[in-house]
């Protein structure tokens, strides 16, 4: 249309501003990674270039399906150049640099599908995946808005870059983001209504001499005015934008969640890991109060709210869980997991309750429970015994639950002597990764060489790495528990804090061939008085725990007594004599152990769940989506259908209250103006049926647009028009009415209503059985405004004859 | 905002409904982000329908068109003068001038920012290759806002007419009999002697001698009348064209009725030229505005090639003849004529008994409807053998030859028809 002349200077600005508008929207992203700066500086670049390459093909009038190839190849160059470029001679790719570029997007793809958003600079970086996904979004919006020329239609993908975040972390983008995308989509669409006006016709005005300026620049640029419309038009929208959401509730219909009481079994809670956040909040959190105990249990030391079962070289898991409709928080649970009835055990009642600033979809509960009474929506995995609900909104927040708390006295010496465990256990808890490090095999060969039972190598690995070597620092510690960190944590640095040293002695263990895990949860609480504890976020912690056969799991603490006070004393060998179960250790000693920890956000550990890894998994809840649709529909269609059952309602009514002639002259009427057929109030009924007559037509198979129209069209109408006539006159001014069946009147009727609707066309016959005006107005259509209305002056134009 | 709302464009009608559907599914899905994306799409029509059902404006439209009356092929020019009489600013409009599509594309402004009291004068050219009367306007204007989201529709009522008069050729002079009749209503009277009212005045017109000027009548009057001395006879021309439509065939410009319309109207120029009063007949009787009257011959051009412009074919079967009744004599007589048939030769007698010379140009119709020569020239050759001076033209024929041809043809009333002239025609 507008392409042959458009003028260059018009088609860059264009391409400039949506590459910049894409640009503002990509800083949506900024929360998927620590360090936006690295992705967004160069996808800035390659906006820039790949809008200059549009521009200079759409001003070299390539094809239009053309246009977009350069861009992309330009965009990919420079992809490549960015992600290998030591490889690449420049902007040229080789096999190696393709190679190389290929490699390290697949491994930003792995990190996205493994880490929490966002992805710490340490581990490798997404960058190269981000920027692929600029550069594809660029392209594709300034395809759309500028080698097409559909301009409203770029807000779609606009839209896909803003939503993502939303889908992906959980949280919205900032308003200033949201407003700056919005000006510049308002921008593109303003320069392309303009270019399309400067074509339309000759610009007269006030600015017509600024035109001469402006034309160098290839398109007419508008008045001042117009600008000032648009800003207006634009900053109200957006500034509505903004504040209007505030005020709209969200729903949220748990309805549409999938797991709902009796939707039966199958369902499948897939978790991912609970760890990853947990530096995090350790580190940024503020210390707030999360949780108060109040217990009998003289050895209360720790709760446990997730156990991190399976490790696969990135992160420890909590694999996935498979829960049951019967397994809720509610009452007993089963025997407790391998514990032999023999080791002697107490039961003490706990009475827990969360702040709400504990959002978290685990339960903390103490380490063995036998009762536990929830409620809400809480289940329990029968494997691991960790509690959690079942989706996103059930959370611990300002909730208050019950358990009965288990307390073992493990025997030191039939610990020890314990044999391994079964097969079966054995090779799911001592999984692991193919890619172990050496040093680290060797490293826990050495420890565990002079031990014989898994108890004694468990003692032996929590021994090594609460020895001096190591050191507890939360701030100097490398984040994350991947190989590669644990490899250095074990054989270099040999600083961390309790991610570390309990993810780097369960993957020891599993070396050693002792069935591990780690366990998240929170350690020593502060005493508040006779009986009661709290938890501050800051007591967030992670240890192993180890099966031992006939004991089932049992706690070690790998990380130094600076954090976390002595070792669970049955693990201690130079005290034989000690209490089977460490007295809980005066918090008093933990609580400076980490005093740099900066402000805790949420302790919501299960946030982690939400991360980058969801994509792979449980990115876009469809099901959610799917069933919102259908259930939309379905309001939608009960919607449209209310007008229909309404009239039928109301025809009905008619015909058992009213006598028959005037039932069908009332309904007559309403069909009339159903059609928008003049029906004259005012009239006697036979001068009312003889203009309508007037709209009666011929009833064929094939109808014409616009059908004769006439009392002789049809002349079976007209006379049922007059019997029904004569019965209302007859029911009105006779003294004794001979009175018309009502089967007559229903025929009549009909008759009449199909030469009426065989005088309309099909808008008006759609409208009558979709719409029925009857419902709401008594008026006819046609009525005296609608004609006032056609005739009306308009008085803002005024003819001069000249 | 209602108006405004009624006047939301396909784009604008999208963007609400997709806010809205947005919004809901923000509602529903619990995403308090997806709902602002969905209230700025659904906010923007809608503050635009609101800012643009508030605007207020008055725009007056003034326009000339110079000349009103032009020859095919010529331009006239029009002269808009656009004022804004609102107190308000104007958005923006889109004005377009309906001009109809044959005298070229219509003209199209783009108006926004005006204030109050803003003035303008735009001019734009028009040109038309088709004989007619068309209606310049009414001029429509559209409001619309910067992002093509509302539009609202206005039209002005008035239109001007511009009359385009079919093309005419320049004929040579030839000579014509039945020049200087004098009967009729405007036979001169002695004035000197009777009554003022006796008297037959005229208007003064620029050249008259004062001595002549009528001072009583100019009193009475109001502006200065001069006495009619010079004669008052007057050439006499008669123009028939026969504009029904199964005489003719073809269709639209390419059709034989055009060029019939072309060659009365260069007889007409050429008469009225040589001093003729001309007033012009078709099959449907006398044109009302061009019966001869007390005027000059160049201001008869005017009229009479405006009754031409408008000339269609009409659906009769025959000839109407009331105007031949009133006895009086017709002075030159020219007929341009189609295909004849049968029942027109009693009307074609007619004429030549009105007449004083009769002079026929038979279009060969046929030779349009690319049949080849058809009855063209027996037509030719049956007007001459009852008196006429007849000549066939086909659709490659020079006029002016013809005509020139005719001259040499024309011979006095009563003279036996010569049969050569048409056989030698102007093949």
């Amino acid at each position: 249309m507008s392409r042959a002349r458009a003028g260059f200077g018009y088609t860059v600005s264009l391409g400039i501003v949506a590459a910049l508008t894409t640009w503002i929207t990509l800083f949506s992203w900024r929360g998927f990674l620590d360090q936006p700066g690295r992705f967004l500086a160069p996808a800035l670049f390659v906006g820039l270039l790949i809008a200059m390459t549009g521009a200079v093909g759409r001003w070299l009038r390539l094809p239009r399906l053309v246009v977009p190839l350069p861009q992309l190849l330009v965009g990919l160059l420079y992809l490549n150049y960015h992600v290998a470029g030591e490889a690449s001679w420049w902007m040229i790719p080789n096999a190696s640099s393709l190679q190389l570029c290929v490699e390290r997007i697949g491994r930003s793809f792995d990190t996205a599908t493994t880490y929490a958003a966002p992805v710490p600079t340490t581990v490798p970086s997404i960058v190269p995946l981000l920027l692929l996904g600029a550069v594809l979004f660029t392209v594709l919006v300034d395809t759309i808005a500028c080698t097409l020329g559909r301009v409203p239609l770029a807000g779609l993908p606009l839209l896909a870059i803003y939503s993502l975040p939303i889908s992906v972390l959980q949280e919205g983008v900032p308003g200033a983001v949201f407003a700056m995308s919005a000006a510049g989509f308002l921008t593109l669409v303003f320069m392309h209504e303009s270019d399309r006006i400067s074509h339309w016709g000759r610009p007269l005005g006030q600015r017509e001499h600024a035109n001469a300026a402006s034309g160098m620049l290839g398109y007419q640029r508008r008045s001042g005015a117009t600008q000032r419309t648009a800003v207006v038009v634009g900053a109200s929208a957006t500034a509505l934008a903004i504040v209007v959401p505030l005020l709209i509730p969200t729903l949220n219909l748990s309805v549409f969640s999938g797991r709902g009481p009796g939707s039966g079994s199958g369902d499948s809670v897939k978790i991912i890991n609970p760890m990853t956040d947990l530096v995090r909040d350790l580190k940024r959190g503020e210390d707030r109060l999360v949780l108060t105990v109040s217990t009998e249990d003289p050895n209360f030391d720790r709760l446990r709210m997730a156990s991190l079962t399976t490790f696969d070289g990135t992160a420890w898991r909590t694999g996935e869980r498979d829960i049951k409709d019967d397994q809720r928080a509610d009452g007993t649970l089963p025997d407790l997991i391998g514990v032999d009835p023999q080791v002697p055990r107490e039961e003490y009642d706990y009475e827990l309750r969360a702040t709400d600033d504990l959002d978290s979809t685990w339960l903390p509960l103490p380490l063995q429970v036998s009762d536990v009474d929830a409620r809400g929506d809480w289940y329990y995995d029968p494997d691991t015994m960790d509690f959690m609900s079942d989706d996103q909104d059930e959370n611990t927040a300002g909730m208050e639950w019950s358990a009965t708390g288990v307390s073992l006295q493990h025997d030191k010496e039939r610990l020890r002597n314990a044999p391994p465990p079964g097969s079966r256990l054995a090779a799911e808890f001592t999984n692991l990764p193919d890619d172990i490090p050496e040093s680290v095999e060797e490293l826990t060969k050495d420890i565990t060489r002079d031990h014989e039972t898994p108890f004694e190598k468990a003692r032996a690995l929590q021994d090594f790495l609460r020895s001096d070597a190591f050191e507890y620092d939360l701030e100097a510690a490398q984040p994350g528990n991947d190989i590669d960190t644990l490899e250095s944590f074990l054989i270099d640095e040999r600083v961390g804090y309790c991610e570390q040293f309990a993810s780097a002695m369960a993957v020891m263990a599993r070396i050693a061939g002792v069935p591990s895990r780690v366990a998240v949860g929170f350690q020593q609480p502060n005493p508040t008085g006779d009986r009661t504890w709290e938890f501050t976020s800051h007591k967030m912690h992670a240890w192993t725990e180890i099966y031992i056969t006939g004991h089932g799991w049992v706690v070690f603490e790998p990380t130094p007594a600076d954090r976390t006070g002595n070792a669970p004393g049955y693990t201690r060998a130079d005290l034989p004599n000690d209490d089977p179960i460490e007295e809980p250790s005066n918090s008093g000693s933990a609580a400076p152990s980490n005093p740099t920890a900066g402000p805790n956000q949420r302790p919501d550990i299960p946030e982690a769940e939400t991360g980058a890894t969801a994509a792979k998994d449980d990115g876009f809840p469809w099901l959610t989506v799917l069933a919102g649709i259908f259930g939309l529909l379905i309001l939608l269609l009960a919607l449209g259908l209310l007008p229909r059952v309404l009239r039928r309602a109301a025809r009905e009514r008619r015909w058992r209250s009213m006598p028959p002639a005037e039932a069908a002259w009332e309904e007559l009427r309403a069909t009339a103006i159903d059609l928008g057929l003049p029906w004259p109030d005012g009239r006697s009924p036979r001068a009312t049926g003889a203009s309508m007559t007037g709209s009666f037509a011929e009833i064929a198979k094939h109808q014409p647009v616009r059908p004769k129209k006439g009392p002789s069209t049809n002349p079976a109408a007209t006379a049922a028009m007059y019997r029904l006539v004569t019965g209302v006159e007859l029911g009105r001014y006779a003294r004794t009415a001979p009175g018309v069946t009502e089967a007559e009147a229903h025929e009549d009727v009909a008759v009449c209503t199909e030469a009426f609707r065989a005088g309309v066309d099909n808008r008006a016959r759609l409208r009558a059985d979709w719409l029925p005006r009857s419902l709401w107005s008594g008026k006819p259509a046609v009525s005296e405004p609608a004609l006032r209305r056609q005739t009306r002056d308009y008085d803002d134009v005024i003819d001069h004859v000249g | 905002m209602r108006e405004g709302l009624a006047g939301l464009t396909v784009r604008g009608r999208a963007f609400l409904a997709a806010g809205v559907t947005a919004i809901a599914c923000a509602i529903v899905l619990g995403q308090p982000s997806l709902s602002r994306v969905g209230v700025l799409i659904a906010a923007l029509p809608l503050v635009t329908a609101f800012v643009v059902g508030r605007s207020r404006y008055r725009l007056a439209l003034i326009r000339h068109v110079t000349p009103t009356l032009v020859s095919a092929g010529q331009q006239a020019s029009v002269r808009l003068d656009l004022s804004n009489e609102g107190r308000t600013p104007t958005g923006m409009m889109l004005l377009e001038d309906h001009v109809p599509y044959v005298l070229g594309t219509r003209p199209r402004f783009v108006l926004e920012g005006v204030k109050h009291g803003w003035h303008r004068h735009i001019t734009y050219q028009l040109r038309s290759d088709v004989r007619g009367r068309f209606d310049i306007g009414p001029m429509t204007v559209r409001v619309g806002d910067p992002f093509g989201l509302v539009e609202l529709g206005r039209a002005f009522h008035t239109t001007t007419q511009l009359t385009v008069t079919p093309r005419t050729v320049p004929l040579p002079v030839i000579p014509l009999s039945g020049a200087w009749t004098g009967s009729g209503d405007n036979r001169p009277r002695a004035f000197a002697i009777g009554s003022a009212e006796d008297v037959t005045v005229r208007e003064y017109r620029q050249g008259d001698d004062l001595r002549r000027v009528h001072w009583r009548s100019s009193a009475r009057v109001g502006e200065l009348m001069v006495r009619r001395e010079e004669q008052p006879w007057q050439s006499r021309a008669t123009l028939f064209l026969d504009n029904r439509s199964h005489s003719h065939r073809g269709q639209g410009v390419a059709s034989s009725l055009e060029a019939a319309v072309s060659v009365a109207a260069s007889i007409a120029v050429h008469l009225s030229q040589r001093g003729f009063t001309v007033r012009f007949v078709t099959a449907n009787g006398e044109d009302p505005n061009t019966v001869w009257h007390d005027r000059s011959s160049s201001l008869n051009t005017g009229p009479l090639l405006e009754a031409l412009a408008v000339v269609d074919s009409v659906q009769r079967p025959t000839i109407d003849s009331g105007w031949l009744r009133e006895g009086n004599q017709s002075g030159l007589f020219v007929a341009v004529l189609g295909r004849m048939e049968q029942i027109d030769h009693p009307v074609l007698r007619s004429m030549l008994h009105h007449a004083s010379s009769a002079l026929a140009l038979t279009l060969d119709v046929d030779a349009w409807a690319a049949r080849g020569a058809g009855t063209g020239t027996d037509a030719a050759a049956w007007l001459s053998a009852q008196g006429w001076s007849a000549v066939s033209l086909g659709p490659q024929d020079r006029l002016a030859a013809a005509w020139q041809e005719l001259g040499r043809s024309s011979t006095p009333r009563g003279h036996a028809a010569t049969g050569h002239v048409i056989a030698g025609g102007l093949r």
